[in-house]
């Protein structure tokens, strides 16, 4: 069979400031329904309007607690999902006008579980050739030597290459499904919680290789993740998630430097650090649980948990992301004063 | 481009085939070490394998052939049958009583007879008798049941067989039918393979005065073959529903579900009864010749499509098509669909009809493919706007000669077969194809438990491929851009189908069970059929004083269905997730 | 304090399929009372194993070692001999009632023979069998034993709490089972023959309280059953029904009439009769597939769109009126004492038992009990979670009832196996902050599994850090996460991400190279060594002994000497080529 050459990328070096990706009131409801002839009920609200552009070369990390609807923002960047309603642009265009392979070639994605993420009756070769078997890149000889040379960029041997899922560990299988998303040459990969099920040994392993295939070969990551440590290390900006809208972003040092928005301060004071000489600051506990993205409370809604809210404003008014200072954009009425605590605290 | 060139793709076929080949090995290895921990697996193991034996070499073990039809239809003659309902292992099975008419023989003028087996019906409706050998000679009686003495009969010292009956017999009139007891020689119906004494009638005669044994061995053959016809046309059916309902989700799902519930809610031996009845003056299944040809067609046009999705007209050269997910699997079967309804409906039949000869059939075939391929290639090109230019050399490339290695794959074996098949077929006299000759009750009653069978498996993989469409494998081939089909084939089904095999296994034993307990009423096999329902059925009027009749029948059901089920047990371990394949 | 919880020299092992694998190599530990001591190592390391035997739920075997707990021996050791002649026993149980199906057998054949070898056998197995029962009896009394600890003294929390609660029952039915299982329910008030009295009067009250709260449903019904008894009572079901089959016998009318009218096509062709049926459905067939296919092609324009949503809305009562159409046909139809017999049987048979159940759950000062706990673990609203099940409560609120039920029976020793790992940060520190308070309030000793380092400094007083099936280092919370002696922890605790300071430049994680050794490879020596910069020929031959380094706090290693000063332990970790040394890659 003819092995043809791969598609030249369409990248436009010359545009450096223009951002790779671009969010426009990005929004996602998924609709409940009754029955099987019943109308539409409600809608659970996974995305609820986010703003967001993502430079080239960079890392966004994206945090937030389950249900928040960070998952689902990566998948819609990635064009798994359709938007309700919104625009995503990559690379100047509109992903729903790019040719669906062409989106898939430049976007790839890396799952939470490892050994989920892999078909286990497969070898490793077919897992990480897949993508260019199906794009009908390589095959046979070529499709091995490719391999090997993935794999080894990972750190693997390439002898791997015929064993299968379960007879590697963790660590490794991440490797594998790394070596994957690499296979078609992306611009850009969506890391959902990478490490998420990995020991913490393995998890700097980890996180270190992904540093150096980024600055390889100038790759643009999402890093969507619960743990604040890990995207401390490992992001350039972070945004926090709340359901299913961003609240604040900026970049992490300052995030975590300056903390305006009231939920920031809650998820910051209360991870657990491994340390003795931590400063334990008072750990401010939130009540009550994460609302029903089906039935979002009225206004901000993060009022319900909210130490600070005021009523009359906060449960009325939905605040919009404004900046605060260069690059540092928050969602809120009363955001928190810079390097200040918030004025309230339970416990 | 030589052979030479080649070089290096056929050694990396070979070497990826053996390494399957290992891995297979591996994997075989693996299975036998979990199957064997259980000491019943063995056991399911080993009967399912001893009756699969026997029904294979039933020939050479059973010493009478069911199909022996000894009834006497016109009843004219009072046909002496061998030893009826005989214990096992009974001297009386080699002991033979002779109906002799003096009467007959004083006409005839003569003073002896030969000692004969009763009355047997030839292959051509005739009938005969065979020669015995005599071994020892036992009793005498009259017609009235009273003992002679011995000395009135003598044995012809040369001959064995014959029998010299003395003047004072012979002239004593008030004598006109005697009954002589002897044990003969009768090294046919013994088992060479077992100890004397034990050898003949080892499981006792029937009503009719045939070998028990005998007709269990060769019952064996029936109930297997309607085990393993059923179970597997069942998963096949259940199979491609169930995986259809899976995959799409939503309203074709709740569809396909509720169809299922009507099947589910009718009962399967009833529906026997039914088809039973109704089918009854169907003899024989046949399908026209031009009907049944449309079936390997049909089979290579599906590959004919995927070859030109792949090969002749690749997505990839697409300039911007839209990308309308929903119908991606939908239009081409869809599209197949009405290609197929319209050559049923339309001209194919006409076509077919034009000539007769082998020549014209193929070509017709030929035609036919040409056509859908032409078809396909259109929809393509209008529908997808995929250009069309260069199609030629990439038709001409396509074929791989120089690495025959990549076709040893399960794509090719079907279009093998269907070429086969077709070809095979095409040369056939009649107009038409006989699926299944013999359309007896058997088979009517193996349609009634596929019919009411194939609900339980489609469930079955509905629900495994619901749960495994799910796994995050899937969605990662689907964002590296793998299209539905090979979504399905390659990643889905080799994940679903473990519990199927265990369901496989345990319904040919209820499927066995089922047949016999059809038989057992009466709607099964036909009278004198070997089929075990039947000869429990049979043997229930002389239960309990003749208890083998019920007994070795019996037992053999038992160990047949338990076989299979403690083989579906043992199966079951063997594909549990948790004992981490 | 003295010591509640004392495990020595623990050794363990599972039978897998490929042979036994030690889990456990040698682990010892203990906890104090009031004491929170965390148990932290990474996956395969055996912490969960340590848990599960020591709550007795294991499913491996042990091989030494002893569980003490309050000063009570928890494992219980079954020496050979035992083991054996019960073995035996019980074998011969199985063979003998395989005999006695024979013996039943050849009763058929031959009834006395068979009665009595029936008999004999059966006399024979029931030797057997006291004798397995009087055999066993030490197991069975540890059993015992431990029944009467799990839940009482030692509680366990698990990881999950997604599903470590039963879907089926109730909170309250939940958290009063661990009550009643060990006796410490407060008295009932009302008496069970009352509330079976209530039950069985209860169909009559339950319609009454429907029709009375739902008054529009309630009069539906009420008319409904009204109409029917009127129509059956006066003889005219019949007529009724005709009416109700009118719509219907138009239909397939239509339907008849259509087919007639499609045969005419193939009568003018002058086809046979099977083609022109099957012509017209074909050409049914073909047009639905023609009409389908060319509307997946095109664009909907939307006015055509907007007509579908009318139609649609118009016909989204259909399903409604269907159900009622069927439902007063078949009603008409059954004759009226079949129905009356239906709805007698239903309403005596079925009724009074799924209420009774209902009565039977939960008397009013239990309820109240349940309550009292859940609230001491926070919960708001507790008279209204009593009553949930489950699947309504969100993974926090499922925890604390888990809390809630283990600490009903107010143990010494709570374990907790990776209770936080499944939630969300906030919650999880809700939780950590309610388990600190239980311990200050109740004195009970926590032993905190979990992999997470930030959790053990928050909450625990005391550290034993797991690696590979064995404690490698174990002392008080300062003397482990301050002056960590084992490489292994020093390697762990450099290679955590921590939250930078402003300014300062991301570099390269430090890391411990290589993998956590699969449980089958046998290690002569220290069983870390593979990945110790320190590691030496001792390391490799001889296992490393338990070293006291200060007071109260021991390390597993041959070479603590090495690690007393911890910037150059953690450089010895960060120095590039042993980064890049084989070890890393396998």
């Amino acid at each position: 069979m003819t092995i043809q050459s791969p598609e030249p990328n369409d990248t436009d070096v010359a545009s450096g400031d223009e951002p790779l990706i671009t969010i426009r009131n990005a929004r996602k409801w998924f609709p409940i329904k009754g029955g099987m002839f019943s109308p539409v009920k409600a809608h659970v609200r996974a995305v609820d309007g986010v703003d967001m552009e993502i430079q080239r070369g960079e890392t966004v990390g994206i945090v937030g607690e389950s249900g928040c609807g960070k998952t689902t923002l990566g998948r819609l960047v990635m064009g798994l999902i359709p938007m309700t309603e919104g625009t995503i642009t990559f690379d100047g265009d509109d992903i729903r006008d790019i040719n669906p392979k062409e989106l898939r070639r430049r976007l790839q994605i890396v799952f939470q579980d490892p050994g989920g993420s892999m078909n286990p009756r497969m070898s490793v070769r077919s897992i990480v050739g897949e993508p260019l078997i199906v794009n009908g890149l390589a095959d046979g000889a070529e499709l091995t030597r490719k391999v090997a040379e993935l794999l080894s960029v990972v750190g693997l041997k390439p002898n791997h290459m015929n064993r299968f899922p379960h007879e590697f560990s963790g660590g490794q299988k991440q490797r594998i499904a790394l070596a994957r998303a690499l296979s078609l040459d992306p611009d850009f990969i969506l890391l959902d919680e990478p490490t998420s099920a990995l020991d913490v040994s393995v998890q700097a392993q980890v996180l270190n290789l992904l540093d150096s295939i980024q600055k390889e070969r100038g790759l643009t990551f999402i890093f969507i993740t619960h743990s604040l440590n890990v995207v401390n290390h490992i992001s350039d900006r972070v945004g926090v998630m709340y359901l299913g809208k961003i609240v604040e972003i900026s970049e992490t040092d300052e995030l975590f430097a300056n903390p305006a928005h009231p939920y920031t301060h809650a998820l910051l004071s209360a991870i657990p650090q491994p340390s003795l000489d931590a400063e334990k600051t008072e750990r401010i506990v939130l009540s009550g649980d994460v609302p029903s993205p089906a039935n979002p409370p009225s206004g901000c809604s993060f009022h319900t948990r909210c130490p600070i809210a005021v009523k009359g404003k906060c449960d009325v008014d939905e605040p919009q992301l404004e900046s605060l200072s260069e690059g540092h954009q928050v969602a809120c009425h009363f955001p928190v004063e810079f390097g200040g605590s918030l004025p309230i605290h339970t416990e | 481009m030589t052979w030479q060139d080649g070089e290096e793709e056929r050694a990396e076929s070979r070497r990826r085939l053996s390494e399957r080949l290992y891995q297979t090995r591996i994997d075989l290895a693996r299975t036998w070490k979990i199957y064997r921990r259980s000491l019943l697996a063995i056991v399911g193991l080993f009967m399912v394998l001893s009756v699969c034996t026997i029904s294979i070499f039933a020939d050479d073990i059973a010493v009478e052939h069911p199909g022996r039809d000894i009834q006497d239809t016109r009843d004219v003659w009072t046909i002496d049958y061998e030893p009826q309902r005989k214990e096992p292992f009974s001297e009386e099975c080699d002991m033979r009583e002779q109906k002799v008419s003096l009467t007959e023989l004083r006409r005839w003028d003569e003073n002896g007879t030969l000692a004969l087996s009763p009355t047997k019906i030839a292959d051509d409706s005739s009938f005969y008798q065979d020669t015995l050998v005599v071994t020892e000679y036992r009793a005498l009686v009259d017609r009235n049941g009273y003992p002679l003495p011995l000395g009135l009969l003598y044995l012809e010292p040369s001959n064995h067989s014959y029998f010299w009956i003395s003047d004072e017999l012979m002239e004593n009139n008030s004598i006109n039918q005697i009954k002589i007891t002897y044990m003969f020689d009768n090294e046919d119906m013994h088992h060479w393979w077992l100890p004397d004494g034990y050898d003949v009638c080892v499981f006792g005669t029937n009503e009719e005065g045939q070998d028990m044994f005998s007709k269990i061995l060769y019952g064996s053959r029936v109930s297997l073959k309607i085990g393993f016809t059923v179970a597997t046309l069942t998963v096949i059916i259940g199979t491609v529903i169930g995986s259809i309902s899976g995959y799409f989700g939503g309203r074709v799902d709740e569809v396909i579900m509720r169809i299922t519930d009507i099947f589910f809610a009718v009962p399967g031996l009833i529906l026997a009864l039914a088809f039973v009845a109704a089918l009854q003056a169907v003899d024989d299944f046949t399908l026209p010749l031009w009907f049944a040809l449309l079936i390997p067609i049909a089979f290579l046009a599906v590959y004919l499509r995927s070859h030109i999705d792949e090969t002749l007209l690749p997505k990839s050269i697409a300039p911007d098509s839209p990308s309308d997910s929903s119908y991606a699997l939908v239009r081409p079967i869809l599209l197949l669909v009405l290609i197929f309804a319209f050559l049923v409906l339309g001209p194919w039949e006409y076509v077919f009809e034009i000539g007769e000869s082998r020549t014209w059939r193929l070509a017709a075939t030929a035609l036919a493919l040409c056509f859908i391929g032409f078809l396909l290639v259109v929809d393509r090109h209008l529908i997808d706007m995929i250009p069309t230019r260069g199609i030629g050399t990439r038709a001409k490339d396509a074929f791989d000669w120089r690495n025959p290695y990549r076709y040893l794959t399960f794509r090719t074996i079907v279009i093998f077969i269907a070429a086969a098949t077709v070809f095979s077929w095409s040369g056939n006299d009649e107009g038409s194809i006989t699926v299944i000759e013999n359309f007896d009750r058997l088979w009517k009653i193996q349609i009634a438990l596929v019919f009411t069978g194939w609900p339980g498996y489609a469930r079955l993989i509905r629900g495994q491929v619901l749960y495994v469409k799910e796994m995050a494998f899937v969605e990662a081939a689907r964002s590296v851009g793998a299209p539905s089909g090979r979504v399905m084939f390659r990643h889905i089904l080799p994940n679903a189908w473990a519990p199927l095999l265990v369901a496989f296994t345990l319904d040919i034993g209820g499927t066995i069970l089922s047949a016999s307990g059809l038989s057992f009423i009466g709607l099964g096999a036909e009278p004198g059929a070997a089929e075990w329902g039947k000869l429990v059925s049979d043997g229930r009027a002389f239960f309990p004083q003749d208890n083998w009749l019920v007994f070795f029948p019996g037992m053999a059901i038992l160990v047949t269905t338990l076989g299979f089920n403690l083989l579906g047990d043992g199966l079951r371990d063997v594909v549990d997730p948790k004992n981490r394949r | 304090m003295s010591n509640l919880l004392n495990i020595q020299n623990l050794r363990v092992h599972f039978d897998t399929l490929d042979g036994p694998v030690e889990a456990l190599h040698s682990v010892s530990l203990s906890v104090k009372e009031g004491e929170i001591m965390g148990v932290v190592g990474e996956s395969g390391c055996g912490k969960s194993v340590t848990s599960l035997v020591t709550i007795g739920l294991a499913s491996c075997d042990v091989d030494e070692g002893s569980i003490t707990f309050d000063g009570k021996e928890l494992i219980h050791e079954v020496d050979e001999v035992t083991a054996g002649t019960l073995s035996v026993f019980r074998v011969i149980s199985a063979v003998l009632g395989f005999f006695l199906m024979g013996a039943m057998l050849w009763f058929f054949r031959d009834p006395l023979a068979g009665f009595t070898v029936g008999v004999v056998i059966l006399l024979l197995l029931a030797a057997c069998m006291i004798f397995i029962f009087v055999i066993d009896a030490p197991k069975r009394h540890h059993e015992q034993f431990l029944r009467s600890i799990r839940g009482n003294k030692i509680s366990m929390i698990f990881q999950e709490p997604m599903t470590a609660l039963n879907p089926l029952y109730t909170v309250e039915k939940q958290v009063s089972e661990v009550l009643k299982q060990h006796g410490k329910l407060d008295a009932a008030e009302s008496s069970l023959g009352l509330r079976i009295g209530q039950a069985l009067v209860s169909p009559a009250t339950l319609l009454i309280n429907y029709i009375r709260s739902d008054l529009k449903g309630g009069t539906q019904l009420l008319g409904a059953f009204m109409f029917i008894l009127l129509v059956q009572q006066s003889g005219n079901s019949d007529a009724i029904l005709d009416l109700l089959t009118y719509p219907v016998a138009l239909l397939v009318d239509a339907v008849v009439w259509l087919l007639d009218v499609l045969d005419i096509i193939p009568d003018k062709l002058g086809l046979s009769d099977n083609m022109s049926a099957a012509l017209s459905l074909g050409v049914i067939f073909v047009a639905v597939m023609l009409a389908a296919y060319i509307y997946s092609l095109i664009h909907v324009p939307e006015q055509l769109d907007s007509i579908f949503q009318t139609l649609t809305g118009v016909t989204r009562r259909t399903p409604q009126i269907l159900v009622w159409y069927v439902v007063i046909f078949i009603l008409l139809w059954i004759p009226f004492g079949v129905l009356m017999t239906i709805i007698a049987s239903v309403g005596i048979l079925a009724i009074p038992p799924i209420q009774i159940s209902g009565y039977l759950g939960l008397d009013p000062a239990h309820t109240r009990q349940v309550v009292k706990i859940l609230e001491d673990v926070r919960i708001p609203n507790p008279e209204a979670v009593v009553k949930m099940y489950p699947h309504e409560l969100s993974g926090g609120m499922r925890q604390r009832v888990m809390i809630a039920m283990m600490m009903a029976c107010e143990p010494k020793l709570l374990i907790a196996d990776e209770p936080t790992t499944a939630l969300d940060v906030t919650i999880q520190a809700q939780i950590l902050s309610l388990m600190k308070d239980l311990r200050d309030k109740e004195g009970t000793a926590i032993m905190m599994i979990t992999h997470d380092l930030g959790v053990i400094a928050e909450t625990c007083d005391a550290v034993s850090v797991m690696y590979a099936g064995s404690v490698v280092e174990t002392g008080s919370l300062e003397q482990v996460l301050g002056s960590p002696r084992m490489p292994y922890t020093i390697g762990l605790l450099h290679s955590i991400p921590r939250i930078k300071e402003e300014g300062e430049v991301r570099a390269d994680l430090p890391i411990i190279p290589g993998q956590v050794p699969d449980p089958n490879t046998k290690f002569d020596g220290c069983r870390f060594h593979p990945r110790c910069p320190f590691a030496d020929d001792t390391c490799r031959s001889t296992p490393p002994p338990m070293e006291e380094v200060s007071e109260g706090h021991f390390a597993s290693c041959h070479h603590t000497e090495l690690t007393v000063d911890l910037e150059l332990a953690e450089q010895a970790f960060s120095v590039t080529q042993f980064l890049q040394s084989e070890v890393g890659v396998q």
